[in-house]
Parts: structure tokens; sequence; C-alpha cells
């Protein structure tokens, strides 16, 4: 029952699409952590997406979160010499997170997130209405 | 005599023979109308078939809207449902699975990936739309064939 596979399908971006979510909350949340559990600043996480092809060949492939990749980009550098972790010269480590581009990505998330469940809510309508075949 | 004797007159026999005789052709023709029926449903349950199976890989295409290097997979539906409805009729029973194609992104993006959201929305709601027009046909022609058995 291919509409079936639907609901799989898009449960499985949605999942997907919240650890996402979830980690654009982590690096808004942590933009100006200058210290983190290891003493360093806080740096931006990205997740990867991948397509998980079914295990009976080819057709429709899942989604998954293929990993949690740390942000390779340079810390931004801030001078304030009063900050307790100021170096010498003054200046204190800050995260690379970039505010703007995870509001961006949080968008994104939460539109697809949407437009998942529409097409959940699609294929349920669809189910139902097949369901009076014949009625 | 009574009505017992005349019940069990040869004539009577005959006529039971008959009527047993009509059963027999009734059945036979009872068959072949299931198989009508079936010829009647095949094409539509094909055609929804199809739908259904084409809706699942547009889902896939929207689940992956952002999957890196994810390239968008989709089927003729004209020739897949021209070639299940061929192969029906040399009544194999078994249609084979539309061959699958990757379609050619008319913006094509930095990652890889070649979904275009507007238009598998697009081809989305298209499919939804024509999923229900089988859907209705079929319970149509099964109305039909249900007026035709009941009058």
């Amino acid at each position: 029952m291919s509409l079936l596979n639907v609901f799989e399908i898009a449960s499985s971006a949605i999942t997907a699409q919240s650890e996402r979510l979830n980690v654009v909350a982590s690096n808004i949340a942590n933009a100006d952590s200058a210290a983190g559990p290891d003493g360093k600043a806080y740096r931006a996480k990205q997740v990867v997406f991948q397509a998980v092809p079914p295990s009976t060949g080819d057709g429709p492939a899942k989604v998954q979160v293929a990993g949690v990749v740390e942000d390779p980009s340079a810390p931004r550098v801030v001078y304030d010499p009063k900050h307790p972790l100021a170096d010498a010269q003054g200046y204190v480590t800050m995260p690379n997170v970039n505010v703007v581009e995870e509001m961006v990505n949080m968008m994104s998330a939460s539109r697809s997130y949407q437009t998942n469940v529409e097409i959940m809510n699609t294929a349920k309508n669809l189910l139902l209405k097949t369901l009076t075949i014949g009625q | 005599m009574n009505r017992n004797s005349h019940a069990y007159h040869p004539i009577m026999v005959d006529s039971a023979a008959d009527n047993r005789q009509h059963l027999g052709k009734g059945l036979a023709q009872g068959q072949t109308m299931i198989g009508g029926l079936d010829d009647l449903m095949r094409f539509q349950s094909e055609a929804l078939r199809l739908r259904s199976y084409r809706q699942e890989l547009l889902s896939a295409n929207i689940a992956h809207a952002d999957t890196p290097n994810y390239k968008v997979v989709d089927f003729d539906f004209a020739t897949a449902l021209q070639n299940a409805a061929r192969s029906a009729a040399a009544a194999s029973g078994s249609a084979a699975a539309p061959q699958l194609l990757y379609r050619m992104p008319s913006q094509a993006s930095i990652d890889g990936n070649s979904v275009e959201m507007d238009a598998e929305r697009a081809k989305f709601a298209d499919n939804t739309l024509r999923y229900e027009a089988a859907m209705r046909y079929l319970s149509a022609q099964i109305k039909t064939m249900l007026a035709a058995i009941q009058s």
C-alpha cells in the first residue's frame, strides 16, 4: 500500500527537521557563550541530512540525520579588556554563530516541517476517501 | 391422489434436472460475470495504484528538500499506465513497477540537490486531485454495476 509509506517518509522528514530546529535553538541560545564545557567558546553546529534508500532496492527514500558537524568558520573576536576571559591584548573569543543565518535556518526548517505535516494530512484524506470507494 | 405423488412424478424429476442444468449455466455465466467485473475495474484500479505510488515518490521528493545531493525522482504516468494496461490485458496478473527517472531541475543548486519545492508541491497537488478523480470514477463504475444488479 503505497500511500501508507507516505506517512513513514513524511514522518522521517519531520523528525529530521525537528532535529535541525533543535540545533538552531542551541546555536541561537549559545550565540554569546564565551566559555563552553571545555573552556573554549561555543562553536556553531549544523545538521547534515541523508537519504536512506529502502531495503527493497530502489524507490522513495526516507530522510535521516547523517550527523551534526561543527561549523569550521573562524570564531568572532571581540575587544573587551574588562571581560574575565580576555587575553593579554584584551580580546575575547566569542562563538562563530551567525544569528541571521540561524534565523533563516530556523524559518527554513519550520516551513519544511509544515509542508511535511500537510503531506501527511493529504495522504490521510486520500486514504480515508479510498475507504469509501463504492459506498 | 395427493400432491406428494405429483411431486414424485417423472415429469417433475425431469424438470428438476432441467433446473439443475439451468443452475449450472447460471454458475458458468456468473464466473464470466466476475471476470467481467474484474476487467471493468482493472483499468481504474491500476490507475489508482500508479497514482498512489507517484504520490509516495512526490512526498519523498518534498521530504528531501534539504538533503544534499538528492536527485528528484518521478515517472511518466501515461507510459506507466499504458504498460500496466497492456500487461493486464496479457493476463500476466502482476504489473511491472514503472521506470523511475530523474527530473532535470530548471535551476541547479550548489549542494547538488535538485528539489524545486514549488514544482514538487504543484505536482503533488495535481496528483492528489487526479487520484481523487480516479477514485470517483471507480466509485461511479461500482454504483453503475450495483444499479444494474439491483434493478
